[in-house]
């Protein structure tokens, strides 16, 4: 994977994350999303996205992080994951800014196993650090509900 | 994609029409083998096929359509002529190239492996027979000379011949001349069939329109040919026109307050365009049924051969058109009726025979629009159900005993086929006798809410009537409330909504070997908390609640489902719920309603198998014996009527068409028939009171206005004339059948202590035919005869 181009920056938390802006449709704010019992703990439910249905993901239980700030996240990523639309509940969603090979470096050993899987590496920019997703491993793993 | 994967999926969906249409040609032509047009129209396509393998450089396609092509063009320059075995090889062939094609579209590769033994058998057919009827014209060939260099020259004048006017260049060659086109084939089998495919390969690879004039020219259908649009895009475009009419809906009300006038104006027009929009993308996903059914000849071929039946299929109304997803949906249980109408069906030619029947058996399909639902009709003219072994085989399994079994109707032992596990046959073929078979029927085409009716008379075959909604997109579902959440339950499944109040209830919520039930008029319902099953809480009802049950059926078993509230009735649009949540069998999918926010729809019949209710209830069976016949009692609409002397009669209301009422003076006389003016035609009264046992001769001079339910008959109104009519009532569909059959009758049923003569339309309508054709005169009837219509003219 090419470590350089644009992308778009979110956070969770005290956490940066970057993602791919090219696979990025659109952002929408207030999305409401309708929970679906017995589906997998990472998947929050269900939205209307003008008459089509995406799932939508609880970014926070999918990395493995817990959300700390005691408030919903506020908005929504939608965005093409292998073929599939889904939307990406986040808390803010920065600039989409074009990073150069340069800043990247993989990632760090001491990472969490869940969201290794995900982050594919870290680009050191000047003010913090931005965890860089792969967008087509996000619904990896995410396959079925669980009993 | 990039291009060849464009071209590829082309080739794809091509060869699917062309392998779809090659069954369909050459079952018809087993039966009319001398069409030489259909040979060239087969040859054509094959040829066309393995012209485009070529292309993409399939070798094992190419070789196996080659030898095809090679036993074809035997076949249509007349030199072999076409039998059983050929047109099973034949179809075999075919057979191979499906699954080398299918394997082409899962891989985009061609398959490993040859097809060797096929292809030596082709040639073999082609070159053993032909070798043994060329040996005298091999001798004839001497004496004509042909020209043995020019091969090619001799072979491309013969397939110029055949593209503008197949028959009679072949029929030519079919009488005398074959001999002198055949001995140089006769040398060595590639170059006689390589010429003319290599011409035209060239013609049609460069330029594929070539080779569709060359079709065209007995096919008018280039004319309005349709264009291919992909389903993705179909369905997006759908969800966007949906779309479309809720932003007009929340666009309405704006207009209403604004006032301003060209404003509303403005949302009028949007208004109408929306909904023609609307309309119009509806009609896109109709599709003509025959898309399905075209598959079913090859289909009844194969099976009946298989059974070594013989069975002619009619097929009738196949433009009749219905929503594409159903069309999925109801082509596994269509074949899996057409397998049973000939294997359990009908009788062998001999048994057939024995009876008095011709040898060869009817299947006949036959669809239609009614009253906004599809009507697919199979019927069949072989041995009907074999009610005596349903019955044995029900006993067998403990469904019932041996006592109560004689109590029963036909009708009632016909809705143990329905039941899982349920088989006839003792012996499991690979046709039947697994017992998965009509409760999956049943099952698939409730879940597209349909239903299926089954009309068996002992001996005289099964008429199997289908009736599917037109389409899939809207379906009534009602909605509850569980916790905070909305759910739909699609109505199709909903038998009642039972509100119980447990602190007046004595019993209350029971416990059944770890299974909450609960009491409904003296019945025991196994009950199902929907915020346990969903994992919303825990909580049970108190001991003096007052709960919200929804009494579910599913595949033969009824159940209750406590909900925290019953919301309201709605039409919804399913959609699916996407690969995330494929492990869920709660949900059938979701909806999106009026405020944009989306509500699940629950699957009823998920969830009776995920919760282990299914499993439990057969384990132990709630209420022994009955819980079968239980579920079979289903409400029927009827029409109550008076007739002189019959005070309770009914004919069902799917019988009545309109109501009309008559004055004396406007009932004319057509012959002995009564007839009355109906809109720009004639409608023919009769009297049901003169068919029917039991009631009075009509009253003379009367002078009441006649109360007239019209039926249509083949599109024709037929007025039965009755006395008073009172009401629609409901009856249970299980009937007592009259002891001694009566004339007219179909049985009574008793509704609040009262008994209600069922009137038997069919039958009614047949003595009426008799009556008309052999001019037969009941004693009661004391009119002479004098003009007698002749009812197929009538028809």
């Amino acid at each position: 994977m090419n470590n350089a181009g644009d992308y778009l920056t979110f956070s969770l938390g005290k956490f940066s994350f970057g993602i791919i802006a090219t696979e990025v449709l659109e952002l929408n704010k207030n999305l409401s999303v309708t929970h679906v019992p017995k589906s997998p703990e990472t998947v929050r439910g269900i939205a209307n996205l003008r008459g089509q249905l995406v799932p939508a993901i609880d970014m926070y239980k999918r990395l493995g992080l817990d959300n700390t700030t005691g408030q919903q996240e506020t908005i929504a990523i939608i965005l093409k994951s292998k073929g599939m639309v889904v939307a990406l509940l986040v808390d803010s969603v920065g600039e989409i800014i074009s990073l150069e090979d340069a800043t990247f470096e993989p990632p760090p050993p001491n990472f969490p196993a869940m969201s290794r899987e995900l982050v594919f590496g870290v680009h050191k920019l000047t003010s913090r650090l931005l965890l860089m997703l792969d967008h087509t491993k996000i619904i990896q793993g995410i396959n079925g509900s669980k009993k | 994609m990039d291009n060849t994967d464009d071209i590829l999926v082309e080739f794809i969906i091509e060869a699917r029409e062309i392998l779809d249409q090659l069954d369909l040609d050459f079952v018809l032509l087993e039966k009319t083998p001398d069409d030489k047009k259909l040979v060239g129209n087969i040859f054509r396509a094959i040829h066309t096929l393995k012209g485009s393998s070529g292309f993409f450089a399939f070798k094992r396609l190419e070789k196996v359509t080659h030898a095809g092509e090679t036993l074809l063009g035997k076949i249509r320059d007349g030199s072999l002529a076409l039998d059983k075995q050929k047109t099973s090889l034949l179809l075999v062939t075919l057979d191979a190239v499906r699954e080398i094609v299918a394997a082409i579209e899962a891989t985009h590769a061609e398959p490993e492996g040859d097809n060797a033994q096929l292809i030596e058998d082709l040639l073999n057919l082609a070159n053993g027979v032909a070798l043994a009827e060329r040996e005298p014209s091999e001798t004839s060939a001497a004496t004509p000379p042909p020209p043995a260099a020019p091969v090619q020259e001799a072979a491309t004048p013969v397939l110029e011949a055949t593209s503008p006017a197949l028959a009679t260049p072949v029929a030519e060659a079919a009488s005398s001349p074959p001999p002198a086109a055949l001995p140089p084939i006769q040398t060595s089998m590639q170059p006689s069939t390589q010429p003319p495919t290599a011409a035209a390969a060239k013609s049609a690879s460069p330029a594929p329109t070539a080779a569709a004039q060359e079709l065209g020219v007995e096919s008018a259908q280039e004319v309005a040919q349709p264009v291919k649009v992909n389903l993705d895009l179909l369905d997006k475009l759908m969800n966007l026109v949906s779309e479309m009419v809720l932003a007009r809906n929340r666009l309405l009300p704006f207009a209403a307050d604004f006032g301003d006038h060209h404003f509303s104006g403005a949302v009028r027009t949007i208004d109408l365009l929306t909904q023609e929009l609307q309309e119009r993308m509806m009609m896109t996903r109709m599709q003509p049924i025959s898309q399905i059914w075209s598959k079913f000849p090859r289909l009844i071929r194969d099976v009946s051969n298989e059974c070594g039946k013989q069975v002619n299929l009619v097929q009738d109304g196949e433009d009749t058109e219905l929503d594409r997803t159903l069309l999925d949906a109801i082509r596994d249980p269509l074949v899996h009726i057409i397998r049973n109408c000939i294997d359990h069906g009908i009788e062998t030619p001999e048994q057939r025979a024995h009876l008095g029947k011709p040898a060869t058996g009817q299947v006949l399909l036959k669809a239609s629009h009614e009253n906004g639902m599809v009507v697919i009709q199979i019927a069949d003219d072989g041995g009907g159900i074999d009610f005596d072994l349903v019955c044995q085989k029900a006993i067998e399994k403990k469904l019932l005993t041996a006592e109560h079994a004689l109590t029963l109707t036909d009708i009632q032992l016909l809705e143990y086929i329905f039941l899982p596990g349920f088989s006839t046959k003792s012996v499991v073929t690979n046709l039947s006798g697994r017992g998965v078979g009509m409760d999956v029927v049943k099952t698939n085409i409730a879940k597209i809410g349909g239903s299926i009716e089954i009309d068996s008379p002992r001996g005289l075959g099964t008429n199997i009537c289908l009736k599917i909604p037109l389409t899939l997109a809207v379906m009534p579902a009602l909605f509850v409330r569980c916790e905070n959440e909305r759910y739909a339950i699609p109505q199709n499944s909903i038998v009642e909504m039972v509100r119980l109040d447990l602190a007046n209830d004595s019993s209350g919520l029971e416990d059944f070997y770890g299974l909450p039930v609960f009491r409904l008029r003296n019945k025991l319902a196994p009950l199902l908390l929907l915020n346990h099953q969903l994992n919303l809480s825990q909580k049970f009802p108190g001991k003096d609640a007052v709960i919200n049950i929804a009494l579910l059926q599913s595949g033969g078993i009824q159940f209750g489902l406590l909900v925290d509230e019953v919301l309201n009735m709605q039409e919804v649009v399913v959609k699916p719920l996407g690969p995330l949540f494929s492990g869920s069998t709660d949900f059938a999918g979701a909806t999106i309603l009026g405020n944009g926010s989306v509500a699940l729809i629950l699957d009823v019949a998920g969830m009776a198998n995920n919760s282990g209710l299914v499993a439990k209830i057969q384990a132990r069976p709630l209420n022994p014996v009955q819980i079968a016949a239980e579920v079979t009692v289903e409400q029927i609409p009827m029409l109550l009527f008076e007739l002189p002397g019959l005070e309770f009669t009914a004919i069902p209301l799917e019988c009545v068409d309109r109501l009309e009422s008559f004055t004396v003076e406007k009932i004319q006389k057509n012959g002995k028939r009564e007839v009355v003016q109906y809109g720009s035609g004639l409608m023919h009264l009769l009297r049901l009171n003169e068919y029917i046992d039991g009631a009075s001769p009509t009253p003379v001079q009367s002078q009441e206005p006649l109360s007239v339910i019209a039926h249509y008959v083949n599109g024709l109104p037929m007025g039965l004339v009755v006395g008073k009519v009172h009401d629609i009532i409901q009856v249970p569909q299980i009937m007592q059948e009259t002891n001694s059959q009566q004339r007219g009758l179909k049985g009574c049923v008793i509704l609040n202590g009262r008994v209600i003569n069922v009137i038997d339309v069919q039958e009614i309508l047949r003595m009426r035919r008799i009556q008309d054709n052999e001019i037969m005169v009941y004693p009661d009837n004391e009119q002479s005869e004098v003009a007698v219509i002749d009812w197929k003219m009538v028809q």
